[in-house]
């Protein structure tokens, strides 16, 4: 499990979030909460 | 998980032409994700995937099918997933009280390369009282198409089960 920070790609009026950095492809979960996503990979435990 | 992200700036590695030696993959799709996406805890819209579109591959004539399947928190609260192609909004679905959504949209290149529309119907196909999408995306660079998920109550979850992307052109 991995965390990649959430920024704002939109603009202040009319944010949108996005990943800071590319996630990495054998992700299996990805759970953003507004701070972070939070990446899955295989053999992690999934909430 | 081939060209798909949900970060910006990353590259679609799989080529239009498909076929070619790789087995079954199909021509056209520029981007294929099975791996689950949500958003919780938060009401700003946040990217649940992205799919680089490659310059000049939406052709004058062509189209691009965006099949996406979604499970919501089934309450009456609103959650919205939305599609957006180069900045611009192509339809987005309310979902209240449902399990969540499988949807095709489809945006259509309207005889040029910087020209598109788009029918936001409820399910991606029959009958719809949604007035049509115009867009002015110049598709001779490469662009951002992005499934976005949107919250009106932070307990409640989006999750995009699946995704694919795919340029047809005559």
């Amino acid at each position: 499990m991995m965390t990649i920070p959430a920024v704002n790609i939109g603009t202040t009026a009319i944010p949108l979030l996005a990943p800071a950095t590319p996630l990495p492809d054998d992700r299996i979960l990805v759970v953003c909460d507004g701070v972070n996503y939070t990446v899955y990979q295989p053999g992690d435990t999934l909430p | 998980m081939a060209g798909v992200s949900i970060a910006t700036g990353v590259t679609a590695t799989d080529a239009l032409g498909g076929g070619q030696g790789r087995g079954l993959q199909s021509p056209g799709v520029v981007g294929s994700s099975g791996a689950d996406s949500s958003v919780t805890g938060t009401l700003t819209a946040t990217v649940l995937a992205s799919v680089i579109i490659p310059a000049n591959a939406l052709g004058p004539n062509g189209r691009i099918q965006i099949w996406h399947d979604s499970t919501v928190t089934n309450n009456a609260n609103n959650k919205i997933v939305g599609v957006n192609l180069g900045g611009t909004g192509f339809g987005s679905y309310t979902l209240t009280a449902s399990n969540g959504l499988v949807m095709c949209t489809q945006i259509i290149a309207k005889g040029a390369t910087n020209s598109q529309w788009c029918l936001p119907a409820g399910n991606g196909f029959g009958a719809t009282g949604a007035a049509a999408i115009t867009g002015a995306v110049d598709m001779t660079q490469a662009q951002t198409l992005q499934i976005i998920g949107t919250l009106a109550n932070v307990a409640d979850t989006i999750t995009l089960r699946g995704l694919t992307v795919l340029v047809l052109n005559p």
